[in-house]
């Protein structure tokens, strides 16, 4: 997929199996569309916040802020996203207290299956939809560090289940541009991180059938952590003739790093043979943190392998 | 650890493994308990979704069967037996349902709610829920002398911890109900004796959603009044099982430093809610060999033994000494933190897809480095 293509969209979530580094990827992209002159939303779905744990920054909340130069970012906590919807449907302040203050309400909010899902994608078409007073988009893209796979495709498919289920009234018509937005592929794009390892790999393959089924549009498939790749002849005898100099620590050092780019060359295939050209590969990066640094070389190499592929 | 890990084997009834999502919780548990077969124990281990060549490899099929590893033939000799399940989250609930429901009539009024339907789905904790019964219920049967749980996959790693607090204030929301009863017997003027905000939360819910999923509500609660009991019970010995010292906890996680939060997360409830802690496993440490020094005389020899082109296996040497580092580290932090153990997992770099590298999985388990 082109580079131009990909940020010409307006909502780009970020998705993938536990662990295989969302976060990072999600604030790289914001970096590089930053970078080209957008002004970017970042949307965490996470009861901790893992951003701003990433850039060492005070802990992001429900309240946009702008957090490094031209990308704001919000944590959506499903509780004050129920909380929000319903003082929307409220539109008596007296009324709305005393509803949300109460206990019983808490449980009632609990045994709707779903309300919390619904209202979370709500505030994100919300965010998206926000104007300015010349009626231009308030942000120009809007990027959501989405949960894991399982719930990400909830949030993705509460829109199209509830409109089944109610079939008309408010609930309906007020879903209805929800679903718009997240079936349109002018404006989103699904995207998948994984690891080349089989559980992520084969998640990956089934999410994106899922995603597919909902008719919401696949983006990118970033690859995180590619090893590097070496001659395997030829690390065999590089690892013989070492190894007769007494050298079976270095050895054992470099065939553990050979092993995982070995094991992960048939994944690596399996991913490309599915998604391509939308897939970014990023090298495993040996790096013991990440750091603001680290992301930015995430975000080059992701620029460069876009503006290539 | 292999002591650590064996007197927890030899002593324990239920081991539960937790974590966050892709720190190798699944394939660690399966390890554990091949470990507990071969020191004789009869051991089921529970899971809910198991790498789908793992599990072919051993065998599991989906759904709520016990099934036997056949570890002799697969070439893993074990005096003991291993058994493995893959939990079927709607089967175990309707399961429970007809355990607890007093008549026939009143499961099948449960079943046929769409609002039920739903809830063993979808609702936050009903997967942590009903995994927890289950242990609880194969316990009870006397079957294993040992249970591994491998914990779900859940948003929050907690979530399993408070699932069956959360289900039983849940279902004793028997006060909507009664509302919800008068609300629909006698319309909005009965309920001018309830003061405050309940009456205008049901006008709100009606406005935004229609009376369909009041009256859905209200049918559902209505169907588990009966069942407030047995749940609450079961709940409760539950938990006290957990609590017992047949129990014990091992938090499964990586050793990035993004994971020391949750970890110490669900460290902190564990210790909050009086449950039985064993120790943590960092997962894929980057551990050095035993007496490994990079100095100047090893550089250069490496150096003279290598060519122009092969320069580059000095860079990841350096990276992954630096990996090694981090690792500690982080390792270091949760034990002065905690001052529990932890055990180092070298980093496996192989997929564990059948025996043979499940075999080798667990030597490489077993060799590990306890740190305390």
């Amino acid at each position: 997929m082109q580079k131009s293509d990909f940020f010409s969209k307006r909502l780009l979530w970020v998705t993938g199996k536990g662990g295989v580094g969302k976060t990072t990827v999600a604030i790289s992209l914001a970096l590089l569309a930053a970078e080209s002159g957008k002004r970017v939303l970042l949307i965490e779905v996470s009861p901790t916040s893992r951003i701003s744990r990433f850039l060492g920054i005070p802990e992001i909340v429900y309240k946009e802020r702008e957090i490094l130069p031209d990308i704001f970012a919000l944590n959506i906590d499903p509780r004050y996203a129920v909380e929000e919807y319903m003082k929307l449907q409220l539109k008596f302040r007296f009324l709305y207290n005393r509803v949300l203050k109460n206990k019983l309400f808490r449980i009632f909010a609990t045994a709707l299956p779903g309300l919390d899902d619904l209202t979370t994608a709500g505030k994100i078409w919300y965010m998206e939809n926000l104007k300015r007073k010349d009626g231009s988009p308030l942000f120009d893209l809007v990027i959501v560090d989405a949960p894991a796979t399982g719930h990400c495709f909830n949030l993705l498919r509460v829109p199209r289940a509830t409109i089944e289920t109610v079939k008309f009234g408010p609930i309906k018509n007020q879903t209805q541009p929800i679903q718009d937005l997240f079936t349109d592929p002018e404006r989103t794009l699904v995207n998948i991180v994984a690891l080349p390892e089989e559980m992520p790999a084969s998640e990956t393959l089934e999410f994106a059938e899922k995603v597919r089924s909902l008719s919401i549009p696949l983006g990118v498939v970033f690859i995180n952590g590619v090893y590097p790749e070496v001659d395997e002849e030829r690390f065999m005898v590089l690892s013989q003739k070492l190894a007769n100099e007494g050298m079976e620590d270095v050895v054992e050092i470099l065939s553990s790093i050979e092993k995982k780019g070995t094991m992960q060359k048939k994944y690596v295939k399996i991913l490309e043979e599915n998604f391509a050209p939308n897939v970014v590969k990023i090298p495993f990066l040996f790096t013991p943190s990440f750091t603001r640094e680290e992301l930015i070389r995430i975000a080059t190499i992701i620029n460069v392998e876009m503006s290539v592929g | 650890m292999s002591y650590l890990l064996d007197r927890f084997i030899d002593e324990k009834e239920i081991i539960i493994c937790g974590g966050s999502g892709g720190v190798g919780k699944t394939t660690t548990s399966a390890a554990i308990a091949i470990r507990a077969a071969q020191r004789g124990k009869n051991v089921l281990v529970l899971t809910i979704d198991p790498a789908r060549r793992l599990a072919d490899a051993l065998g599991i099929k989906i759904g709520n069967e016990e099934t036997e590893v056949p570890l002799g033939e697969l070439g893993l000799n074990a005096p003991g037996t291993l058994h493995a399940m893959m939990l079927d989250m709607k089967r175990s609930f309707d399961e429970l349902i007809e355990k607890i429901s007093p008549t026939r009539e009143v499961a099948e009024r449960i079943f046929s709610n769409r609002l039920y339907q739903n809830i063993t789905t979808a609702f936050s904790g009903s997967h942590e829920y009903i995994a927890m019964e289950k242990v609880y219920d194969i316990h009870r049967s006397g079957r294993y002398d040992l249970i591994v749980l491998d914990t779900p996959p859940t948003r929050h790693a907690i979530d399993f911890l408070e699932a069956p607090k959360k289900m039983v204030d849940f279902l004793n929301a028997g006060i909507i109900n009664i509302m919800l009863k008068l609300y629909f017997q006698t319309g909005k003027i009965g309920l001018k004796i309830f003061r405050g905000g309940i009456e205008s939360l049901f006008m709100l819910v009606e406005r935004v959603t229609g009376g369909e999923i009041l009256r859905e509500v209200s049918e559902f609660f209505l169907s588990f009044e009966g069942l407030y009991d047995g749940f609450k019970n079961r709940s409760d010995a539950v938990m006290k099982l957990l609590k017992s010292q047949k129990s014990v906890f091992l938090i499964i996680m990586g050793p990035q430093e993004v994971n020391l939060d949750e970890a110490f997360f669900l460290y902190d409830k564990i210790s909050e809610m009086g449950l039985p802690f064993g120790f943590f496993i960092m997962n894929r440490v980057h551990l050095l060999p035993e007496g490994f020094k990079w100095d100047r005389d090893k550089k250069r020899k490496l150096e003279s033994l290598i060519e122009e082109d092969e320069k580059f296996i000095f860079d990841w040497i350096e990276k992954y000494i630096s990996l090694s580092k981090r690792d500690r580290e982080v390792a270091m932090n949760v034990i002065s933190r905690t001052k529990q153990p932890l055990y180092l997992v070298p980093e496996f770099p192989e997929d564990v897809h059948d025996i043979t590298s499940l075999k080798n999985f667990i030597d490489n388990l077993m060799s590990g480095e306890i740190l305390r």
